[in-house]
């Protein structure tokens, strides 16, 4: 058999061959295709949820610890949310007689200097409806200092409860908490909106873009039922919505939302 | 012949449908394993959420635990600043591990750590910890006198009042404090008072008067009004006439305590034995007879009159909002009393009635009486998450 006669592809072995290998090529390509679009969107679901959970996360943390009876809520709107913030949180451990300093037992972070701060203030120990709450900011503070049993104290000075306190108002085992004034809500950053918390100086954002009322607040007292008295809620429901910049299988843009009611503690 | 060179077997022609394959199977390995990590990863990321939730509420829980639990000889013990630590399990969720702090002797506080040990060394560990103030309520009990009370009192037949501090028998052990004599009976009007017969009034002094006795001095003690004191009551029995009122026990010495057992108030005429050491506050809702004798100690609070109608003995205190009447031979009272008497009807100790005042059972009462030393939290800004206070800037 000379060379010329050996059995070779024919046109048409070659066109299935090609069309065959065109259809697998096509199938990979299309589950890649899929496979892509559905991680895209799972990772974008994903993210989504994640930042509302961390939002959600925040919140929890501050506004289980409002006090409704001393009206930590600010201000309040459907869409904004004003509220004195718990942060450094202490002891006293003893009041000179003098009204300075007061000795706070370390619970965490210290104080610093600047902080605003409330602070039990008993007044008649065998009364409990004489109980107030005095605030002040703190102007000094020393970190040297133990309370009994050595555990590590501050000595810090808040001038306006000097008298107060001169007068034998606190007594050991008072809570002290520093607290800072914030605003949770929707802010529009960059042509975007965002939840976010505004302090005096910064507005930080905690999860967006956001679509139109991404945020939602609705107020309610110790019953349940809705509020626009800032004295009397006792729970609030949050709802974040948001909206991503990966569009789902019929082209619509992935939406996500969370509700969730937060009860007052304090 | 033909030259080998040129010719080529068919086993050696090159297909390409292996390598298609091969590749086809590890694309597909790889889209399945990018599936399988996504999922697992969101499956942990779900599991490590839910654990945050669950360790805070397992906080909570065991923070409301301890202070349901609150033992008041373990907390008055420790020195101020002083504080004692235990670990509760909670099944196979987790744990808490509870640290109460004594500041001074009436505020507390306690701090809850708990740790999630279920899901194994991958999934476990989530942790919370939350702190709590609270303040043992100052329930301010002191009667005065044997008897306190207004109106018109007479003490008759061969009734006695004796003001002078007693220590009942078989109290000695627990009755180490100073005795503290006071009046057999103070009255906001001591002309009213007054005996018929072979009556006796005795004490230091025998009457004395205090015009500031009022209404509250019967429903105001220290940060209790009456109806928060009625609804920290452990036994309720209603109104209308009891009999016998007895100490009841199992064979192997268990006190058989509590809202089942209405007619067992504890054994103050036995103190080591199995209900010696049972100190119920008793709640009446109106008119309370007692008859056919009986025994009973701690605190009793009656809103309406209490009549006392022979070999009734009660060890610590009485608080009566109308008034107090005995007959018969018998009643004994070790304690104080305190008997509103709004009305200003007339009242009568008679028969063979004997109240004699003893500092050592009302302090026994109220040291004793479980739901007085109960923690509350502050009214306002008691509680702390300490965990978001390290998370939040």
């Amino acid at each position: 058999m000379s060379p010329t006669d050996r059995p070779g592809f024919t046109i048409i072995e070659l066109l299935i061959v090609a069309v065959l290998g065109a259809f697998v090529v096509g199938v990979i390509y299309q589950v890649l295709l899929t496979n892509q679009r559905t991680y895209t969107m799972q990772n974008a679901k994903t993210q989504s949820q994640q930042d509302i959970r961390a939002s959600m996360n925040v919140l929890f943390g501050e506004l289980r610890e409002l006090s409704m009876r001393e009206a930590d809520i600010l201000a309040m709107t459907p869409n904004r949310l004003t509220i004195r913030a718990g942060r450094t949180f202490g002891l006293v451990c003893s009041v000179n007689s003098s009204g300075s300093p007061l000795r706070v037992k370390q619970m965490g972070r210290w104080f610093e200097v600047g902080d605003s701060v409330f602070v039990l203030a008993e007044n008649d120990t065998l009364r409990v409806l004489d109980d107030t709450i005095l605030s002040g900011v703190l102007t000094v503070v020393d970190t040297t200092d133990t309370c009994p049993g050595g555990n590590p104290a501050q000595l810090v000075t808040v001038p306006a409860l000097v008298t107060a306190l001169a007068a034998d108002t606190v007594h050991p085992g008072a809570p002290m908490r520093a607290y800072t004034t914030y605003v949770y809500g929707m802010f529009a950053l960059s042509g975007q909106n965002f939840f976010a918390r505004q302090s005096s100086s910064t507005i930080d954002p905690l999860v967006g873009p956001l679509p139109e009322a991404g945020v939602r607040f609705v107020y309610l007292d110790s019953l349940g039922v809705v509020t626009t008295n800032r004295a009397a809620v006792a729970q609030i429901e949050v709802t974040i919505r948001t909206v991503s910049e990966v569009r789902n299988d019929v082209g619509e843009l992935l939406r996500d939302s969370l509700t969730t009611r937060i009860h007052l503690r304090n | 012949m033909e030259p080998e060179t040129n010719m080529m077997r068919k086993s050696d022609e090159g297909g390409f449908a292996l390598p298609v394959a091969v590749f086809a199977l590890v694309i597909i390995g790889i889209l399945v394993t990018n599936g399988f990590f996504i999922a697992r990863q969101e499956g942990r990321v779900g599991i490590a959420t839910r654990n945050a939730g669950f360790a805070l509420y397992l906080a909570e829980q065991g923070m409301d635990d301890a202070i349901a639990n609150w033992s008041p000889s373990t907390v008055t013990a420790l020195p101020d600043w002083g504080s004692v630590t235990s670990t509760v399990t909670y099944g196979a969720l987790g744990e808490v591990e509870i640290e109460i702090t004594k500041m001074t002797n009436r505020i507390y506080f306690v701090d809850a750590t708990s740790t999630i040990t279920e899901g194994g060394a991958v999934l476990s560990g989530a942790t919370h910890r939350v702190g709590q103030v609270v303040r043992v309520m100052n329930v301010d009990i002191d009667p005065p006198a044997a008897l306190t009370t207004r109106g018109p009192t007479t003490v008759k037949g061969t009734a006695e009042v004796h003001g002078a501090d007693a220590i009942p028998t078989g109290w000695g052990p627990v009755c180490t404090g100073p005795l503290e004599d006071k009046p057999g009976i103070m009255s906001d009007d001591s002309s009213q008072v007054g005996t018929v017969g072979q009556g006796t009034i005795d004490g230091s002094p025998d009457v004395d008067e205090d015009a500031t006795i009022a209404d509250s001095t019967f429903t105001q003690f220290g940060d209790l009004d009456w109806e928060e004191l009625t609804q920290l009551a452990t036994l309720h029995v209603g109104s209308g006439t009891l009999n016998q009122i007895e100490p009841d026990s199992t064979v192997s010495g268990d006190c058989l305590n509590g809202e089942a057992y209405p007619l067992n108030w504890g054994n103050p005429e036995n103190p080591g034995a199995a209900c010696g050491d049972y100190f119920p506050i008793i709640h009446a809702s109106g008119l309370l007879r007692l008859q056919s004798g009986g025994v009973g100690q701690g605190i009793l609070l009656v809103d309406g009159d209490l009549d006392l109608r022979g070999s009734f003995t009660f060890y610590g205190i009485i608080i009566v909002q109308g008034n107090l009447g005995t007959q018969g031979n018998g009643n004994k009272i070790f304690g104080g009393v305190l008997a509103s008497n709004a009305d200003f009807d007339s009242q009568s100790v008679t028969g063979g009635s004997v109240v004699t005042n003893s500092t050592c059972t009302v302090t026994q009462a109220l040291v004793n009486s479980f739901a007085l030393a109960m923690p509350r939290p502050l009214d306002s800004r008691s509680w702390v998450d300490l965990t978001a206070l390290e998370s939040n800037e």
